[in-house]
């Protein structure tokens, strides 16, 4: 079976800035909470685990116990960013900008979160197309519990709907998937019954998305709001953006091609997508013809 | 209220689209607002059809509100995009299979209808309002975005100088000669048809050679007309004077030729398939709907043909279930307070 998967791609553009380099300071590693979150920053830097002091570093990002390790950091005007998790939520406080001109700021990390730009939305009638294209029944429904993790994907992009449970909803929304799941995993994401997503209340999960997997029109409306549920309070990668910006690692953005990439990125296009090259060739420059000379 | 009302431009090319934004403006400017057209060329071939799209993203647009119509006008950007959808690049939707479409089942054409599919839900959502041209366009908008949309119908263009008339001894198609709008369907029907009715098709287009052909091999002689561009005046007069109108279009947008018949008080002869126009055409009472067979037209052209009076009555009814559509209404829900 063809593998359809967007792993390694990203809304944003990799490889369009510079790197610097982002300290990490944290006693074993990034707490696994916060992997998904360095992963999303790696768009925009290089995270190192360093040590205080360490040259080339030009932002840290540290654990709360680790952050009072660093007042060399704060000393030379180096961002700081300091995770913490409390009653107010989880989030990264950055404080203070080189400058020392702003106060600190609060950048909510999702939990649970999920890097957005890891899936692309699949329209339900471009699902049908793609499996009449591979030979799957019109109406193809997954129950992801018995996948194959390498499966995932592929079946999170062409099936007509899924029954998943909990913990992966996350995941199935962000492919834009017409969701049966259990009353537990949608409130535990913020799901609405009917609204982002079918709970399995009292009908039995494979009826049901079947029912859904009959029902394009209905399919079509659960997978953009879900999407859109997953893009609005539970994208790493928007939250990473963020503080890149605050943490001064990612570059201002001017100027017609940089204004093109920004309207690329709002619309969630691709990283590897052609348009992307196709609209950068178009905005460059042409080189100016040797005149000789003032004459 | 200063107004930007924004189209497609396709070069050279001129039909109900264009029609529409321009009864727009004038509708506009007589409820005392002040409106402009801001055009933009778009490109249907694959390789350039997402560029268009996003040209209208970078575009400045300095008005109190702008009202976006087809694709891909709705890419503009603006605090108050009010998107009233004539219709979307159909060759990656409804139409991908059609043979004009262009679109395959390979990779590149399956990633072209998704990430269209994504930018045109993200992009219609901006809208402050969101309205389309007809239930047709609506529900294809819920079926491929998942988007929910309110129809706003509005009167066609000439709707205050069509007049019924004696009826005359053809039927009549006012068509763009393209592959979606089917002329070959009334052309081949006219060889199934005995009464001596005759079939009269105005317009222009790529198919004439492939029509002229047709003509000829089915010895159709002097009953298919083929008039090519004709003005408003003799539309008009066309109109008035046939026993009725075909038009068989595959899954139309909204169809400007179903409401001008009604309004000349002649029945429609339409199809299953014909989208839009179907949402107007109702079997029996103000039409005939069939299946989109020369066979099947031939055999409702034959009945009007050979019952004039029933025509008539058909005719009388269409008048009467469109001659209220007013141009006022539809100003005021565009611009008004949902909006």
């Amino acid at each position: 079976m063809t593998t359809v998967t967007a792993r390694g791609a990203t809304a944003t553009t990799p490889g369009a800035y510079p790197p610097a380099r982002l300290g990490l300071l944290t006693a074993l590693g990034p707490p696994p909470a916060w992997a998904a979150l360095v992963e999303a920053l790696a768009v925009w830097c290089e995270p190192v685990a360093a040590r205080p002091g360490e040259p080339g570093v030009v932002a840290w990002l540290a654990s709360s116990p680790q952050a009072r390790h660093l007042p060399a950091a704060r000393r030379l005007g180096l961002p700081v960013a300091v995770m913490e998790t409390g009653d107010a939520g989880t989030a990264v406080v950055v404080s203070p900008d080189r400058d020392h001109t702003r106060p600190a700021q609060r950048v909510p990390v999702p939990v649970p979160g999920i890097r957005a730009s890891q899936a692309w939305p699949v329209a339900p009638f471009v699902r049908a197309r793609w499996r009449r294209r591979l030979g799957l029944p019109a109406g193809w429904t997954v129950a992801v519990a018995d996948l194959d993790a390498d499966l995932l994907d592929t079946a999170l992009a062409l099936a007509a709907a899924v029954v998943v449970p909990g913990e992966l909803l996350l995941g199935a929304l962000s492919w834009g998937q017409a969701c049966v799941t259990t009353a537990e995993g949608a409130r535990a994401v913020g799901a609405a019954d009917g609204v982002e997503a079918v709970v399995a209340a009292s009908g039995e999960p494979a009826e049901l998305a079947a029912e859904l997997a009959g029902d394009e029109r209905r399919a079509a409306c659960l997978g953009r709001r879900g999407r859109r549920l997953v893009e609005r309070h539970h994208d790493l990668d928007l939250a990473a953006a963020r503080l890149a910006r605050l943490l001064g690692l990612a570059p201002p953005v001017a100027g017609p091609a940089a204004a093109a990439r920004r309207h690329l990125d709002e619309l969630r296009t691709p990283a590897g997508s052609p348009v992307r090259a196709r609209v950068a060739a178009a905005l460059v420059a042409p080189t100016p013809e040797p005149t000789g000379g003032p004459r | 209220m200063r107004v930007l009302v924004c189209g497609a431009q396709v070069p050279f090319t001129r039909g109900g689209a264009e029609l529409h934004m321009e009864n727009l403006l004038t509708a506009l400017r007589g409820a005392g607002h002040e409106a402009e057209l801001v055009r933009l060329p778009v490109a249907w071939d694959a390789e350039r059809v997402l560029e268009s799209a996003l040209a209208w993203r970078s575009v400045p647009l300095d008005g109190d509100v702008v009202v976006t119509t087809n694709f891909p006008s709705y890419f503009a950007r603006h605090p108050r995009k009010v998107v009233w959808l004539f219709h979307q690049h159909r060759a990656a939707y409804d139409a991908a299979d059609a043979p004009w479409s262009g679109m395959g089942d390979d990779d590149a054409s399956l990633e072209l209808q998704r990430l269209l599919a994504d930018w045109d839900t993200r992009v219609l959502e901006e809208a402050t309002a969101l309205f389309t041209t007809s239930a047709t366009v609506a529900d294809r908008l819920v079926r491929y975005n998942g988007l929910e949309a309110t129809p706003l119908a509005h009167p066609p263009p000439l709707a205050d100088r069509l007049v019924g008339g004696t009826s005359g001894d053809y039927v009549f198609c006012p068509t763009r000669l393209a592959a979606n709008k089917r002329p070959e369907l009334l052309a081949g029907a006219m060889a199934h048809c005995g009464t001596g009715v005759r079939a009269v098709i105005a317009g222009t287009g790529p198919l004439r050679p492939d029509l002229e052909r047709l003509a000829r091999e089915a010895g159709l002689g002097g009953r298919l007309e083929l008039a090519g561009f004709v003005g408003d005046d003799e539309l008009v007069a066309l109109y008035a004077g046939s026993l009725a109108v075909v038009y068989a279009p595959f899954d139309e947008d909204y169809g400007y030729v179903t409401l001008q018949a009604f309004l000349a008080s002649k029945p429609v002869v339409t199809c299953t398939d014909s989208g839009g126009v179907l949402e107007w055409v109702r079997h029996g009472e103000n039409g005939l709907v069939v299946e989109p067979t020369a066979e099947a037209v031939g055999a409702a052209v034959e009945r009007l043909a050979a019952d004039p009076g029933l025509a008539r009555r058909l005719g009388s009814a269409g008048r009467r279930s469109v001659e209220d559509l007013r141009w006022e209404p539809v100003v005021q829900r565009l611009l008004g307070p949902a909006s």
